[in-house]
Order: structure tokens, then C-alpha cells, then sequence
């Protein structure tokens, strides 16, 4: 009784999920409103890179956040600054602000430079601070905060009889500010809507398409009111959208969505695997995130075809463990598997392949499970609790494959419910070993790589990324990851409307990813003020003129 | 000088967020008239957790005897040295009232917060680290300390909250740095002479979080409570920079150990682990011994531990599924091969502890460890018999080298007891029916 | 194993119209043109080298009388007292004990004006790998060669390797030693030590009595594996303005032993102790095991005793201290020793034969050429070590 009810629960919670996804999310327990999200590692390097240039080292260790319906992004919105996580945000400023007035930087990082060095210059300082702060706190300081600070790189400019390292010692505290770590969409009444405020909204956009806090051009849009008119919020997002910092937030998203920290304690048996180096570890996620950009936003090509494409980029550790040869071994070259390859598509790649197996084996279900819930945002459930194995163990030395050895799981019909569903496409890649490397036979057996994708049957692992590039739920999967992304919450069935837009417009564009990121980005609901608890606003009577209280 | 002062306690008390306070500080501060280290009355007890995933083997793990001087079965042979200071706890259970299970979770969710989680991603409330450490973390240099031999950096059983997770230290040569780095002040220097650096750090942080005060009126409620998580944190940062500005508490133990000339490369095979976890906790002690911190937590392995053999393609976790029990012994070897090692690796945490001298006593005496599973037996992912250790007497508060047979009581009766042996004024802990105010008397003083 | 050339032709056919073919025969193997379509192609790439012989771990067995004295030890004999050698030391101007000839000389750069006093031990034993260099089944003496003690491979066949009889019980030479432990370490740092070898028109790798072999030097590094050894099935590029060291051979594969015909002189780079020098192989045959991820064997030839013993005196007898060698001894030794090459005129040989082993990993070898177009290879598994 109690297994026929467990196989019942996994399928049709994989029905449900897959025929109206957004419906089986209402019940779950997200808050519909967004909230304040704390800054991730890389907007963190992304906008203070963006401030001081790339001379400046920016040490990459912020405490990990939970990841929410598929993303980390939409964690960030509940993540709490514990003591443990203030300590990485404290050294991280202390050692950027420290170099940032390094006399190798100050240089040409600061707009004046001082009467004396070892004295205070309270002009010089409210300078700098008017100019960072803004980019910062993302909105102009009041002349409260501008004295504020001033004040303080007075007296530490004076304890420490030096007024440079008074500066860095008060820009590390500015670097930890909540004010800087926090993004809080603040929100204002127009004509009796509420809506976010222009600097919030240029903040929406940055964040979007650079994964970054705005830049000084954007916070003058907002500023002048101009990005609350059509025509000037076009003219942002047409700038951000063709500037090559796009990359940085299409790859941001990419490596969110496929779990790439991951990659942090992927390891691999030595013994077994080799080849797969550390180098190699780093690489894999490199190339796959080369080819996504280049695929999606320098050629501006069909999403889907990311999933067939032969063209990827490699070093010469990567090639090692693909079994082919490259012409300068140095760097990263382009290169273009043969029509007749057994690769093409991120399937194919190994960054997929070895990051959904065992440290020393190929795992089907793994890489199944992995498919469904990243590419199709389908939820496959956890293993059921108390599951008796040695029903189902199996000592027998004559399996050599494992597709044998998942018959012989699915032959216990608790397990065979989940099974089914990640199996028999998990199984396609298992021409691919652990790491990721070619293999023509498993234990001295044939491997049977043929399967099924919902109605679409293949005979390989090239067939399976045919049926995933023409499976009608990867370009939805793609739309609703990324209006979360974007909005930095879980969508629900009040996003309906919204998605469904979305989606025909993605479609129409071909499923151009730069495409999508315009829809959203010209969308008003985008824009449009959460559903805060208790949330207060700025009442005004015109759009863009006032800054009050308003905290992007 | 002692620094373990009415203004130094307060201050501990109005930066935790609890309301427990340790006795021992309790006692000091009746008796404050800073000597009391001095003399050598009450000394800092330390607490920390060592956690292992994926339970043991019964049969070769539970000892026939209860009681003192248990008998060693082969997975707790390596205990040979030091199971005069080590309690065991058997067959103590995690009862779920009903909730849903998820595998590899419930079990050290229950054991570490006394309650069942409600689902596979969050937790139901603190973590017994962090009340102990709002009691008795409040006076060094950091407040707990987090440690991942699994060099993962989600490796961690310490949380106030699912949203508020302290992160753990990952690699060996960070760590060093973190503890005896360029801000380490040895205690045992002759001079002192504060700082002007960390003054003005000091003074730039609250300056800042004044301007901040306004920010927070501009949050939503929700959003309100997650940054008084972050205003706590600043405020220990402060006090902790203030501690940095005061003269530290001789630490006559206390000897900077030469930096970790190497990092280790990435990834949980078996040998590299051990390694991993040795040299992590050569530096804990140290960081005890000179007054860093007082709380920490060892994370030795993750609950679906996929900690890997040299040359075998399995990991633990899909040994102790897949694996077939060996005729004979009736168990199963190879999953049991990697308990033996977590066992192993346990003692030599215990040893270091208790090879460490600080005056008349070791660090261990002076110290409970709390050690625990995530289930029993792996394959079945039973809640059923969890094990638990603890180690030195914390003090004199607790009995030591028992062998204590729960008899299917809940696991949080070994949660209270830890925490009344530190001295936290707990009467009653655990959620539901895994609510007790049953401390463990076979054990403590 | 590597280029799998039928899938190579596929792959150009299946190219779109307009593609340059002539970027892509860029990257084609090194001898690929005139052999069959069907033929296997096997690029290796050296890892480790060493000099052969019965060595054993304490050396009892082929050194029963301990090892050589170096030149502290004969600085010693020569000058007994502590104020004889203070004055040497002083005379010449260095701490170093190399200026022990009549007149200064260093022992090192003038070997023939410094006698040793103390005797020196050639290495005992019958056993090595290696070639019959000579033709002779006992050593003995021939118009072009000189006398010499045999050993026999495992098959029984005679065989010969008299460096080792010069350097067997030199430490620095043994395996660990400091010379051959700094040869360990300089072949991955330094690429100097490149040391490609193709293997062209393989029909079948077990036995094939034709195939065509190129040895160049590379120019990319090789890289450590996770498990001792070195990643296999990387690229490697031929050193193509090195041209002089892209060198032919045939040779034939017999029960999976690439067994190479005589080449009159092999040059490789190479380095020992940071030096870097060149070494030249007289009469070279090369036999490797071929193995799923690459080669195991060695390479036996001559070696010009005065060649030989310059690019040694510079790498070895100046850390002679540290190397623990005395080089008057060895220079003295490799005459003894020497076997080949004899001059008619004083009946001295004038190179030494010599076996050194090597271990190859498997590298996919390419030519330099344009920066975007590559060549695609079917190399199964090569990365993955399959117990």
C-alpha cells in the first residue's frame, strides 16, 4: 500500500509540475512580495570593479546563500547577515579599501588629492565620498550621510596621522554598510499607484542585465526622472543591453541556474579519473559558460540551440579529457566538434556531465534528475525515507551496465515511480564516464543509450539534446527561471498574465535570450512595487523629482 | 589584570540575543574581584560539536557493557586511549510526531535543535552551538568558530535561524590566518599597547551604523527583523574590537604554532580528509589555548557523506545503499571501513585535546564534546539508536568513560545534559514529544 | 593512441564549402601524408628518464664496496693536514675543493691533470635492458669496438649499457639520486625537455612490421595528473623552427613493442641541474611498450665520451659537494668504459654505449599554424584510466 501511494506522489508531482508549474508553486510557502536582497558574491566584484577598476584586487569569499526555487538569487532575498557572513563582508572591504588608496591606485581613483597627506582634508574626502557613495548607496548621499562620513575620515584621518588611510579606514565601513549590502526595492506613490522609485528601477535594470548596482550614467536617468519615461527607460535599456557587460549578467544567470557553485567541492578519484585535474575542474565550468555567452549574447542566436550546438571553446586540459586535439595548447581557442561528433550541446559538455556523477562513476539518475529540474523546472522528489535496499540489492557480478542495475532498482516499485522519470534520459549520457570522457563500453558491455523524453524517443545522447531543444518546456523552464531571476522571488500563479506575455515574445524573437531581457526589462510589471509587509512609501505628486527617503 | 569583569559580562549579556548565562561566569561575577583566574578557581570551559555523517554498524559499534569501563568493538577500538574521557550514548531515538522525514536531516536537525525539522530545507529553530555560545562566546575573540574538514563550504550545522547559517572555515591556511593572522594578539606578550588601527575600525563601524539606523525605518517588517540579525553581528564585531583594545587574559598554554605551509587541494578522499581534519583541529586547539574563541564546531563529514576510497568508484553514501551484507559477518565491510576511520579520526580529536596542557589540567577536562550522527544504521536511514559521545568533563561537571544505554529515550536528553553541564540554566529542551526536562544523572556531578 | 585519420577525412568532408582545408592540414600529424587511410596514428609525449641498469635499493649487490668517494673525500686524500688543505683553499681563492691539479687546475674543466687517489668502483652486474650495440655475444674487442663485459636483457639476450658501470655506484646518479631526482623535476618544469615521439601507419597495434616513426621536440607543458603520473591526451605542438630535431625513422611493432631501426645520431634537448645541453645518441634504437594511456621503455645508443663528459662536468662537477661526485674518477672511468668508436690510431674507444628508460603519456601532436581552425581526434578514453 504505502509504495503504491509513494509512486503515485513522485509521478504525479511531476505531472503537475511540468502541465502548470506556476499553479503547484502557489502552494508553496515563498511570500508573494519581493524583499530586500543581499548583495551576491559576484555583484559584489562586479560593482565595486565597475567603481575602482580592475587593478584593484577583490578577494571572493562572501558566505554562501541558500538556493530558492531553483536560484540563488531569489536566496538572497531572505539571507541574513550572521556574524560568521559580517566577517567575510569586514575582510573583503578592509583588503578593497586598502587598495583602493594603495598609492599604486589612489592615483588615478581619487578626484583630488589632499592639502597633506598626513592631515585631514575635509574637501578632498566629501569629494570622494559624494562621487563613490552615490554609486555605492545608489542614489545621491543626503548632506546628513555626506557629513557623516566626511566627519568620521576626519577623525580617523587624525588617529591615524595619515589621511589616506582615514579614508580607506571609512570606505571599508561604507563597504559594509547595510545601506551598500542591502538592495531594498523602495517605493513611491504616483498619482495614486505605487511603483518603485526611479533609482530603484535603475537598480532592477543593472541588476537584470549587468548583475551589478547601476552606473553613474543609469543613476542619472533616474535622477533627472528620465528612465520613468519610455523613451529614456529605451535608451537604457538599449545601452545596457549592447554594452559588453551584458556578459556579465547572462553569464551570472547561467551559472546560477545550473548550480555552477558546485563546481566549489567537485572532486574527482584520482585513481579512476586522472585527467580530471583541478585545472580541468575550473575549465569545464569556464567553457560552459564561454559557450553560453558567445552562443547567446555575441552571436544573439536561438536559446535552444544550446542544447545542439557543436561550437564550444577549450584549453588544452579540457581537450585532454575530450580525446581531441587543439592547435595552441595556451589559451582557449574556439572549436567545433564534427557534424558526426558524439558532442554538442551542454549536455555533451563536461561541466554536465561530471558535475551529475559520482566522484567516481557516471550516475543517470543524477544527470536525469539534474535535466528535469534545471532545463524543464520540473521538481523530481527526494528519495522516500526508510527504503528497505537490501529488497533490491543486487551482489550479482554479471551487471555490468547501469542501465542493468537501475532495472534491478525499479523492479521496487517505491523506488520506481522517481526512477522512471530521471532514468531513461539520465541514461542516454551514459556513453559519457564520470568525468566526462568518451566511452565505448561499460565493464566490457554494450551501453544501450536509447530513450524517451516525454513522446520523443532518441537512440543517444545527441538525441536526447534534439528532444530537449524541441521540448516545449525548455524555453518556458527559461522564462519562468529567469522572471524570477529578475524579480528576484519565486513566480506564482499571480504572474500568470505575465509569463504567458512573456513567453509568446520570447517565442516571436526566435528565442533570443538578448530578446527576453528586453521584454523584461520593458515590462511594467517589472517595475512594478512589491506587496511589502507593513511597507512605508513616499507619497509624491510627480514621478522623478524627489529622492526622500528612498532607498534602492 | 583579569578581564572577567561585571562590565565585560553585562556587556556579554546585552550583545546575545539569549538570556541564558553561563554559571561559571555567573560565579565570577559574584565573585569579581579579578583574581578569580588567577587563582585558579573557575577557568573558561569550551564547548564544541564533531559531527560525522552515515551512523555506524551495530553490531561492531555498541559495546555489550553499560555502564564504566565499556568493552571497545571494532568500530570504537581506536577509542583505546581515551574512552576514560569519552561517554557513550546508545539507543537514544528521534521521534518525528508526524512529520515528514527527510533522509540524511532529520536526524541531526532533531539532535542539534531538540526538534524535527518541518521539511528537507529549513530549520525549526537554533542550533545548540549558538545558545551555548550566546552564554558563554560572548568574551573572545570570536564568538564560535566553524570548521569543515570537508573543505565545503555548506558544510555547517550551526544556524540561528534557515536564513541565518554561520559559514564554516574550509581551508586549512585561511584558517591560521583568521586565528593568529596579522590581527592575532598573543596574550602572553609582555606589553600591550592598543592598537590605534582597530580603535579607529572600532569608532568607523559605529559611526557607520549610526547613519544605518535611518535605513532600517525604510524596511518592511520582515525585512526589519533580517537586519537586526545583521545589527547583532555588527555589534559583536564591535565589542570584539574592543575586546582587541583591552589587555588580554594571560594565556600561559597559549604558543602561536607555526603556519600551515601548504594548502590542501580540494575534494573528500578518505586520506586527504583525515589530513584535512588533523591539521584543522591542531589549530582549534590552539585557538582554545590562547583564548579565541570558546565554541566550535567540527563538521569531520556531511550527512550523505561522499567521502571516497582511493581507487573505489562508490562513496560512502552509495556504499552503505548499494552495498551486500557480507555473509558471514552480516554486515556490511566496506561501508563500515569508512565508520571506523570517522572513529578514528574522532579519537585523535579527543587526544589532542587531552594531550594539551593548560596548568594542572588539560584542555579536555576543561572541556565537553559533543559528538553525533545523523542515523544509525545508514542503509535504512534509521532514526532509531542515533549515536552521541561526549567528551571531557567539562569542568568536573560530568562523569566521563560511561557507557549510557538511553533505552529508547528521545536524543535530547543528552542536548539537556550538555547544556546543564556548561551551565546553562535549561530546565527543559527538545520540541513535542521530544520534549524533556530528564537530564542524564548516571552522568552528571 | 590519437589521430584517428578515416574520422579525420570525415570530418573535412562534413565541412561546410568555403572552410579553409589548408588551415586544417596544418594541423594534421607530423607524417600523415602517403599512409593508408585506414592506419592509426600514436603521438607520445616523454615524462621520465633515467639511466638503466641492476640497481638495487641499497646498492649492496652491484656496489659491494660502497659508493664513489667524491671530491671532498679526495681533496682529503690529497691533502692531509688541515693546514695543507687551508692553504689550497687560500692559494686558489675558493672554498671549493676543485683545485686540485699541480698547477690549480680544476678538477672538473681538467680532468687528465688531476689524479684521484682514492679508488673508484665500477657497478657490478649482468642484468640490464637494453640493445646488442656491438653484434658480439661476449663483448670482445672488434675493429670499431673495445672490450667490454656484456649484460643480458630478460630474454638472454647480450645487451649493452657500460654507463652504468660508470655510474652505478655514483649516488647522484642512482635513482633518487641528486642528479637523476633534478632530471625527475626539469622534465615537467622545463620545456626543454620535450620530447615528442609519433608513430605513423600503425595497422595494428600488437604487431606491425612497418611504421613510420618522428621524434621533435614539443613546446607545452605537461601536466601532473591526480594520481602520480601526468594528464594524457593533451595536445602538444611540434617545435616546427627546431627543424633539425624533427627527425625520422622506421620501425616495426612486435607483441606491442615499438622496436625503432638504428638511427645514426638522435639529437634531444635536455637539461640536468638547470644546464640545459643537447644530447646526441649514436646509432639510437628506441624500444617502447605501448600501453592504453602511452609507452614504457628506453632508448640504447653511444654516447661521445668528450661530448659526453663536458655537458656532465657542467651540470654535475660543480655541485660536486652536493652531487657527490669526484670528476677526474668519472672522466677516468667512462675511458675504462668506453666501447665504441675506437681510433685506429691509439686503439682508445671514444663513445660509450648507454641505456636510459623512459615513460611516455599519450598526447595528440600538432603542427603550429592558424590560431582557429583545429583538428578533431577520436581518442577513446585516453584521458580515463580503466582499471
Amino acid at each position: 500500500m504505502k509504495s503504491k501511494f509513494v509512486w503515485l506522489a513522485c509521478t504525479v508531482g511531476l505531472v503537475l509540475a511540468s502541465a502548470t508549474a506556476i499553479a503547484q508553486q502557489k502552494s508553496e510557502t515563498q511570500p508573494a512580495a519581493a524583499r530586500a536582497r543581499l548583495i551576491t558574491q559576484p555583484q559584489y566584484v562586479n560593482t565595486l570593479r565597475a567603481i575602482f577598476g580592475p587593478n584593484v584586487k577583490y578577494p571572493s569569499a562572501l558566505a554562501p546563500m541558500n538556493r530558492v526555487g531553483g536560484l540563488v538569487e531569489i536566496g538572497a532575498s531572505a539571507a541574513v547577515v550572521t556574524g560568521g557572513a559580517l566577517d567575510r563582508f569586514d575582510n573583503g572591504a578592509r583588503s578593497i579599501a586598502k587598495d583602493v588608496f594603495d598609492p599604486s591606485h589612489r592615483e588615478y581613483l581619487m578626484p583630488c588629492r589632499p592639502a597633506s597627506e598626513m592631515k585631514p582634508d575635509d574637501a578632498c574626502a566629501r569629494k570622494f565620498f559624494a562621487q563613490v557613495g552615490r554609486l555605492l548607496f545608489r542614489r545621491a548621499l543626503t548632506e546628513k550621510e555626506l557629513k557623516a562620513y566626511t566627519d568620521i575620515a576626519h577623525a580617523s584621518a587624525v588617529s591615524l596621522g595619515d589621511f589616506y588611510s582615514g579614508m580607506s579606514a571609512t570606505l571599508s565601513g561604507m563597504l559594509v554598510a547595510p545601506e551598500f549590502i542591502y538592495v531594498a526595492p523602495a517605493t513611491e506613490v504616483v498619482r495614486g499607484h505605487s511603483q518603485l522609485t526611479a533609482n530603484a528601477k535603475a537598480v532592477r535594470l543593472s541588476m537584470l542585465l549587468w548583475n551589478s548596482y547601476p552606473d553613474s550614467e543609469l543613476l542619472t536617468a533616474a535622477e533627472n526622472g528620465s528612465l520613468n519615461t519610455d523613451k529614456g527607460l529605451v535608451k537604457q535599456v538599449d545601452r545596457l543591453l549592447a554594452s559588453p557587460r551584458l556578459a556579465d549578467g547572462v553569464r551570472n544567470f547561467f551559472a546560477d541556474m545550473l548550480i555552477f557553485e558546485s563546481f566549489e567541492t567537485l572532486a574527482k578519484d584520482a585513481k579512476i579519473y586522472p585527467s580530471f585535474t583541478t585545472q580541468v575542474t575550473n575549465d569545464s565550468k569556464e567553457q560552459t559558460l564561454r559557450t553560453i555567452v558567445s552562443h547567446l549574447v555575441d552571436e544573439n542566436l536561438d536559446y535552444r540551440d544550446i542544447f545542439t550546438t557543436r561550437k564550444t571553446f577549450l584549453t588544452n586540459d579540457l581537450a585532454a579529457v575530450y580525446g581531441v586535439a587543439i592547435n595552441d595548447p595556451d589559451r582557449w581557442v574556439p572549436y567545433e566538434f564534427p557534424a558526426n561528433s558524439r558532442r554538442g550541446g551542454l549536455l555533451t559538455q563536461i561541466s554536465f556531465l561530471a558535475l551529475y556523477s559520482h566522484p567516481g562513476r557516471s550516475s543517470p539518475t543524477r544527470r536525469g534528475r539534474a535535466i528535469r529540474e534545471i532545463f524543464l523546472c520540473q521538481k523530481v522528489p527526494d528519495p522516500p525515507p526508510n527504503v528497505d535496499f537490501s529488497a533490491i540489492e543486487n551482489p550479482d557480478p554479471t551487471i555490468k551496465t547501469a542501465r542493468a542495475r537501475l532495472t534491478a532498482h525499479s523492479a521496487n516499485p517505491v523506488c520506481a515511480g522517481c526512477h522512471k522519470i530521471t532514468d531513461p534520459i539520465g541514461l542516454a549520457l551514459e556513453s559519457f564516464d564520470g568525468a566526462g570522457s568518451y566511452r565505448a563500453d561499460e565493464n566490457g558491455a554494450v551501453i544501450d543509450t536509447s530513450g524517451k523524453l516525454n513522446d520523443a524517443s532518441f537512440v543517444d545522447a545527441t538525441g536526447l539534446e534534439k528532444a530537449l531543444h524541441d521540448n516545449p518546456s525548455t524555453p518556458s523552464c527559461l522564462v519562468q527561471r529567469m522572471t524570477s531571476y529578475a524579480l528576484g522571488r519565486q513566480v506564482g500563479a499571480d504572474d500568470a498574465s505575465l509569463l504567458s506575455d512573456v513567453n509568446s515574445k520570447f517565442a516571436a524573437s526566435g528565442y533570443r535570450v538578448k530578446d527576453l531581457l528586453r521584454v523584461i526589462a520593458m515590462d511594467k510589471t517589472f517595475y512594478a512595487a512589491p506587496l511589502i509587509d507593513n511597507k512605508p512609501t513616499v507619497e509624491k505628486a510627480d514621478a522623478g523629482t524627489s529622492k526622500v527617503g528612498s532607498k534602492s | 589584570m583579569n578581564n572577567i569583569n561585571r562590565r565585560r559580562i553585562l556587556r556579554g549579556m546585552l550583545n546575545g540575543a539569549a538570556v541564558t548565562v553561563a554559571l561559571p561566569y555567573l560565579e565570577c561575577f559574584l565573585n569579581s574581584n579579578g583574581t578569580a583566574l588567577a587563582s585558579g578557581a573557575p577557568v573558561p570551559i569550551r564547548f564544541g560539536t564533531w559531527f560525522w555523517g552515515l551512523g555506524m554498524t551495530k553490531q561492531i559499534f555498541t559495546p555489550t557493557k553499560v555502564g564504566a569501563d565499556y568493552d571497545l568493538p571494532e568500530q570504537i577500538a581506536s577509542w583505546k586511549d581515551i574512552k576514560q574521557h569519552v561517554n557513550l550514548y546508545s539507543n537514544m531515538n528521534v521521534s518525528t510526531d508526524g512529520r515528514p522525514v527527510p533522509c540524511h536531516y532529520t536526524g541531526w536537525v532533531s539532535v542539534m535543535t531538540g526538534e524535527a525539522p518541518l521539511n528537507g530545507s529549513s530549520y525549526p529553530r537554533e542550533s545548540i552551538d549558538v545558545t551555548v555560545a550566546d552564554a558563554i562566546g560572548t568574551t573572545t575573540r570570536f564568538r564560535s568558530m566553524q570548521l569543515a574538514a570537508t573543505a565545503n563550504p555548506r558544510s555547517t550545522h550551526s544556524f540561528r535561524s534557515t536564513e541565518a547559517v554561520n559559514p564554516p572555515e574550509v581551508s586549512v591556511s585561511e584558517l591560521y590566518q583568521k586565528i593568529f593572522g596579522p590581527e592575532f594578539q598573543d596574550p602572553n606578550s609582555p606589553s600591550f599597547t592598543p592598537d590605534v588601527r582597530i580603535k579607529t575600525r572600532k569608532s568607523v563601524l559605529s559611526g557607520v551604523m549610526e547613519q544605518s539606523a535611518d535605513f532600517r525605518r525604510t524596511l518592511g517588517k520582515a525585512d526589519q527583523a533580517r537586519l537586526d540579525e545583521y545589527f547583532t553581528a555588527t555589534r559583536e564585531l564591535e565589542s570584539r574590537l574592543a575586546l582587541q583594545l583591552e589587555k588580554p587574559d594571560p594565556a600561559p598554554a597559549c604558543k602561536v604554532p607555526a603556519a600551515a605551509n601548504k594548502e590542501l587541494p580540494v575534494g573528500i578522499e578518505s586520506e586527504l580528509l583525515i589530513t584535512r581534519h588533523n591539521l584543522m583541529t591542531d589549530f582549534l586547539v590552539m585557538a582554545l589555548a590562547c583564548n579565541q574563541t570558546r565554541v566550535f564546531n567540527m563538521m569531520y563529514s556531511d550527512a550523505t557523506a561522499v567521502t571516497t576510497r582511493k581507487g573505489f568508484a562508490k562513496v560512502h553514501h552509495t556504499i552503505t545503499h548499494e552495498e551486500p551484507y557480507d555473509v558471514k559477518l552480516g554486515y556490511q565491510t566496506e561501508a563500515s571501513w569508512f565508520v571506523t576511520r570517522s572513529m578514528e579520526s574522532f579519537a585523535y580529536f579527543v587526544k589532542a585535546l587531552a594531550k594539551f596542557k593548560e596548568g594542572d589540567a588539560t584542555l579536555l577536562d576543561r572541556s565537553l564534546v559533543f559528538g553525533y550522527s545523523d542515523l544509525s544504521l545508514a542503509q535504512a536511514h534509521s532514526l532509531v539508536g542515533i549515536p552521541m559521545m561526549t567528551a571531557g568533563s567539562a569542568g568536573g561537571r560530568l562523569k566521563t568513560g560511561i557507557h549510557f544505554d538511553g533505552k529508547g529515550a528521545p536524543v535530547t536528553r543528552v542536548g539537556l545534559t550538555v547544556q546543564q553541564a556548561l551551565g546553562l540554566q535549561t530546565a527543559e529542551w527538545g520540541q513535542n514529544s521530544m520534549r524533556t526536562s530528564q537530564a542524564i544523572g548516571e552522568v552528571l556531578v | 593512441m590519437a589521430l584517428g585519420v578515416s574520422s579525420f577525412f570525415r570530418f573535412l568532408t562534413g565541412l561546410q564549402v568555403g572552410t579553409s582545408r589548408v588551415a586544417l592540414l596544418a594541423a594534421l600529424p607530423l607524417a600523415l601524408v602517403g599512409t593508408p587511410a585506414s592506419a592509426e596514428t600514436i603521438g607520445l609525449v616523454m615524462t621520465s628518464f633515467h639511466l638503466a641498469g641492476p640497481f638495487t635499493n641499497d646498492g649492496k649487490k652491484e656496489c659491494p664496496q660502497g659508493l664513489n668517494p667524491d671530491n671532498r673525500d679526495n681533496f682529503r686524500a690529497q691533502y692531509k693536514t688541515p693546514e695543507e688543505q687551508k692553504e689550497i683553499l687560500i692559494k686558489y681563492g675558493s672554498t671549493q675543493m676543485h683545485y686540485r691539479g699541480p698547477n690549480g687546475e680544476s678538477d672538473t674543466y681538467n680532468p687528465e691533470a688531476v689524479k684521484d687517489l682514492l679508488p673508484y668502483y665500477d657497478g657490478l652486474g649482468t642484468v640490464s635492458v637494453g640493445v646488442n650495440l656491438d653484434s658480439t655475444k661476449d663483448g670482445q674487442a672488434t675493429d670499431k669496438t673495445c672490450k667490454h663485459a656484456k649484460f643480458a636483457n630478460e630474454s638472454g639476450d647480450a645487451v649493452d649499457n657500460q654507463l652504468f658501470r660508470v655510474f652505478g655506484c655514483v649516488k647522484a646518479l642512482r635513482p633518487q639520486g641528486l642528479y637523476d631526482s633534478f632530471i625527475t623535476m626539469e622534465i615537467p618544469q622545463l620545456v626543454v625537455n620535450r620530447w615528442l615521439v609519433e608513430i605513423t601507419g600503425v595497422d595494428d597495434r600488437t604487431n606491425d612490421n612497418q611504421v613510420d616513426v618522428t621524434i621533435a621536440h614539443g613546446l607545452d607543458e605537461i601536466v601532473p595528473d591526480g594520481n602520480g603520473g601526468f594528464v594524457a591526451g593533451r595536445s602538444q605542438r611540434v617545435d616546427e623552427k627546431a627543424a633539425s630535431y624533427i627527425q625520422h625513422t622506421k620501425g616495426r611493432i612486435v607483441n606491442g613493442v615499438l622496436i625503432t631501426d638504428p638511427m645514426p645520431e638522435l639529437r634531444i634537448t635536455g637539461s640536468g641541474i638547470i644546464e640545459v645541453f643537447e644530447r646526441r645518441f649514436k646509432d639510437a634504437r628506441l624500444q617502447l611498450k605501448l600501453t592504453p594511456t602511452g609507452a614504457t621503455g628506453f632508448v640504447a645508443a653511444y654516447h661521445d665520451v668528450q661530448r659526453f663528459y663536458r655537458f656532465h662536468a657542467k651540470s654535475l662537477g660543480l655541485h660536486g659537494v652536493a652531487a657527490n661526485v669526484s670528476m677526474p674518477s668519472i672522466y677516468a672511468s667512462l675511458l675504462r668504459n668506453a666501447d665504441g668508436d675506437k681510433d685506429p690510431a691509439t686503439g682508445q674507444c671514444t663513445s660509450i654505449s648507454g641505456v636510459y628508460t623512459m615513460d611516455f603519456v599519450n598526447a595528440n601532436i600538432v603542427r603550429q599554424s592558424s590560431k582557429k581552425e583545429v583538428a578533431e581526434v577520436i581518442s577513446k578514453g585516453a584521458a580515463t584510466a580503466r582499471p
